[in-house]
């Protein structure tokens, strides 16, 4: 999914960028509301993250003009001041959400996920298949059910929220069920020839998301490592854990 | 620059009501002044005029006392009586014409015959007065009958006098004054009756009667001390001037300032007294100079208050919109001091615990610090009233339950373990900020003073459309005196505990503030040990729908 973040500060737009690429998200930057603007212009997005105190054309000017073409795309204000939440909810200018600086990540990737929950279920009931590969029908691995469509996994009844990255690696793990898949197929689907990111991000990635869904991730039993290539998901993985 | 408005109607509405006040006394006062003067004026005029008249009341006392005299000496019947009654006429410079009548009424003098043309002519015109008895009978003091429309000979009886003389011979005279108007003059008589009935009168040379009084009033340089800025005028009965003295020049058509008619026989001449009006516009103009004066000064005064003032507000504002602005400065670093702290604790692996325990303190301090910031901004705009509440649906028990997870590595610290009760599970219309707010100011309380007691308890409620949640602590409490007043801005409860505790005392006022915004209260529970604060929340109303879509 393509984000465009428009933030005239330049670490607090980086740090966004850093930590939606990490949820799995493609990220282009805008430094103020004219470059925004421009941005949409050329590209489609599916998610908008507005800061309200930008040079050029502020958080306002830049929604209301994106309302005028798109009505649907989700858009998130970053505010500083309880008073532009007041104008944002005032002027109804169609705000999905705002995170209120200062912020924290996990508040940006709540926020985040809750508005893509959405996005993929409207156009899961649009029937449209287009531009999110992450939509898709619940799948099992193992113990775990999983809801693309909610970014989440279920265990007898607890919940784990996961990113749309952690989705498309399941995915792709349990469509190659009991395959191989390697590196690179995992670097090109989950990643994006975009990226360039090293194995120990991979590597590291895994780690976490183990950490996330497998009940001991020093055994895993969903995703196993194949040493020097890739991971597997075995379907028998309830019987043969290691 | 909140409120200003109702401070300057204020203050100009004071200074009007001080000016009015002012003004209204000076006109008082001007009043006063002018009915002050007026009587002054009216009693040195009545005293003016009196004094005219005592003079000219004296002169016709004497010229009767005169006449008398002379009238002793007339001898009607003797050739050498008619000689020296001719003389006496023509030595006389006030006496025209004598006439006398003997009991029976026949003339005896001027005698028959021996008339000149003037007395003839006199004669004729008077003839219908000898005749006319009740005329020369002294009577008490009549009626002024005054008739205008005179015929030749109409007579205007205006006063009768009795005056009873005694001579030295023993004769009693009556005498009385008549003013008759012939054709074209009015004329004076003087007669007088003996005791046999014999009559005799004097009729005056006008001219030489009024020149007579003119020269016993004042003059021009005795008037102008007295009068001052006024004149004195003697009018007769046709309102021609017969005299006028003193310095002010009389414009015609303006009344008189007093009058007064003459004792007789001049009883329709009028005495009249005119003045300048400018004694009074002096004093006058004096005042409202006074009185513009005060004014100026006094507005210059309200002038250099409301300044001041203004400045104080200004000034005032100024701070404040500096803490808001440093504030809202603060955020941005602060946000990035927090957000890559959490994304370099992404980055390590698990097994570097140092690195982690580190990151989680720069990431816990700066919570911290965007708290104490909140605080500060939250606490200007009670100040200026500038609180607004955004309610979203959710879960308040997840929301207390956020809220003790980051206060959780603090509060291990401090060996306080959380009891936490969840009783209000169903979805409602809340501000979670709002609440978070007040839970940390409420949380870091309890770590700041209440640590020694170990424990926190924290209950959630629902019940009827309000949220109660209490939280408790069972440290040394709050003595029950202070209690109201832990709430004030800046309070803190001075003890050895407080000592050294770094805070700034506007935690539960802020806290209060935001409860009471979101329809509720906060309010402290007599519990002991510790202390036990109740939050109450009103979450009975319709959430926003522009954020829910």
């Amino acid at each position: 999914m393509n984000v465009l973040i428009a933030e005239d500060d330049l670490l607090i737009r980086e740090g966004l960028r850093d930590l939606l690429e990490n949820e799995g998200y493609r990220c282009t930057l805008a430094e103020n509301g004219q470059v925004a603007l421009n941005l949409f212009a050329e590209r489609t997005f599916d998610l908008i993250l507005l800061d309200i105190m930008m040079p050029e054309k502020d958080g306002y000017s830049v929604c209301r003009v994106i309302r005028q073409s798109d009505q649907v795309i989700p858009v998130i204000f970053i505010t500083a001041k309880s008073e532009e939440i007041d104008q944002v909810l005032g002027l109804e200018l169609g705000a999905d959400d705002y995170i209120m600086k200062p912020f924290g990540t996990r508040e940006v990737v709540a926020r985040i996920r809750a508005v893509t929950r959405r996005t993929l279920q409207f156009r899961g009931g649009q029937g449209s298949q287009a531009a999110s590969p992450a939509a898709g029908k619940a799948f099992t691995m193992a113990d775990l059910h999983i809801y693309p469509d909610e970014l989440r996994a279920q265990r007898n009844g607890q919940i784990i929220e996961l990113s749309l990255r952690d989705i498309k690696i399941l995915q792709l793990l349990v469509s190659h069920c009991n395959k191989v898949v390697t590196r690179d197929m995992l670097f090109n689907e989950c990643w994006g020839r975009d990226y360039l990111p090293s194995s120990r991000t991979l590597d590291q990635h895994i780690s976490k998301l183990r950490k996330t869904i497998e009940l001991d991730a020093k055994a895993p039993v969903i995703i196993h490592t194949i040493h020097g290539v890739g991971y597997r998901y075995n379907s028998s993985a309830l019987l043969a854990p290691g | 620059m909140y409120r200003q408005p109702k401070v300057t109607l204020l203050l100009v509405l004071l200074l009007m009501m001080i000016l009015g006040g002012l003004g209204w006394l000076t006109y008082q006062m001007q009043k006063n002044d002018a009915i002050v003067v007026a009587h002054q004026q009216q009693s040195f005029i009545e005293s003016q005029i009196q004094t005219a008249e005592t003079t000219i009341t004296a002169y016709i006392q004497q010229m009767e006392v005169q006449l008398l005299a002379d009238a002793q000496r007339f001898n009607f019947h003797s050739e050498e009586g008619q000689h020296y009654l001719r003389d006496y006429l023509r030595r006389s410079p006030l006496v025209n014409f004598i006439y006398s009548a003997d009991p029976e009424g026949k003339r005896a003098f001027p005698r028959q015959g021996a008339e000149s043309n003037h007395e003839r002519v006199f004669l004729r015109q008077t003839r219908e007065l000898w005749l006319d008895d009740e005329l020369f009978v002294a009577k008490q003091a009549e009626v002024l009958e005054y008739s205008p429309k005179a015929s030749r000979y109409s007579l205007a009886r205006v006063n009768s006098r009795q005056q009873n003389t005694v001579t030295s011979s023993d004769r009693k005279f009556d005498s009385g004054w008549l003013n008759w108007y012939g054709a074209d003059r009015q004329a004076h008589l003087f007669w007088l009756k003996d005791g046999d009935g014999r009559l005799i009168a004097f009729d005056f040379l006008l001219p030489r009667l009024v020149s007579d009084i003119i020269n016993r009033l004042p003059d021009d340089r005795d008037v102008s001390a007295l009068l001052g800025r006024g004149s004195m005028r003697l009018v007769d009965d046709r309102n021609t001037t017969l005299y006028q003295w003193g310095r002010y020049r009389i414009v015609d058509g303006t009344a008189s300032a007093g009058y007064r008619y003459l004792p007789q026989p001049f009883r329709n001449w009028k005495l009249e007294y005119y003045h300048q009006d400018d004694i009074r516009s002096g004093a006058w103009l004096q005042r409202l100079l006074t009185f513009g004066g005060f004014s100026l000064a006094l507005i210059l005064l309200f002038i250099y208050l409301y300044k001041e003032q203004t400045r104080a507000i200004a000034d005032a504002s100024q701070r404040v919109s500096f803490v808001n602005q440093v504030s809202h400065e603060l955020k941005t670093p602060l946000t990035n001091v927090r957000m890559y702290a959490e994304l370099l604790e992404g980055e390590l692996s698990s097994d570097e615990q140092k690195s982690h325990k580190y990151l989680a303190v720069i990431i816990g301090e700066s919570v911290r610090l965007g708290r104490l910031i909140e605080n500060v901004l939250n606490f200007s705009r009670i100040q200026k009233d500038k609180i607004t509440i955004n309610r979203k649906p959710g879960v308040i028990d997840h929301c207390v339950k956020r809220c003790l997870e980051t206060f959780a590595e603090s509060l291990k610290k401090n060996d306080l373990t959380v009891t936490f009760i969840a009783e209000a599970q169903q979805e409602v219309a809340f501000d979670q900020d709002l609440l978070e707010q007040i839970l940390n100011n409420l949380l870091s309380n309890a770590e700041k003073y209440a640590f020694d007691g170990k424990k926190i308890e924290v209950h959630t409620q629902l019940n009827a459309g309000r949220a109660r949640i209490a939280v408790r602590d069972f440290g040394k409490g709050i003595p029950k005196n202070e209690r109201s007043r832990v709430f004030e801005p800046f309070y803190r409860v001075s003890s050895k505990l407080t000592e050294g505790v770094s805070g700034t005392g506007i935690g539960l006022s802020i806290a209060r503030s935001l409860a009471r915004q979101h329809g509720g209260n906060i309010s402290i529970l007599d519990q002991d040990p510790g202390c036990c604060f109740i939050v109450e929340l009103d979450v009975s109303t319709v959430y926003n729908e522009a954020l829910n879509r």
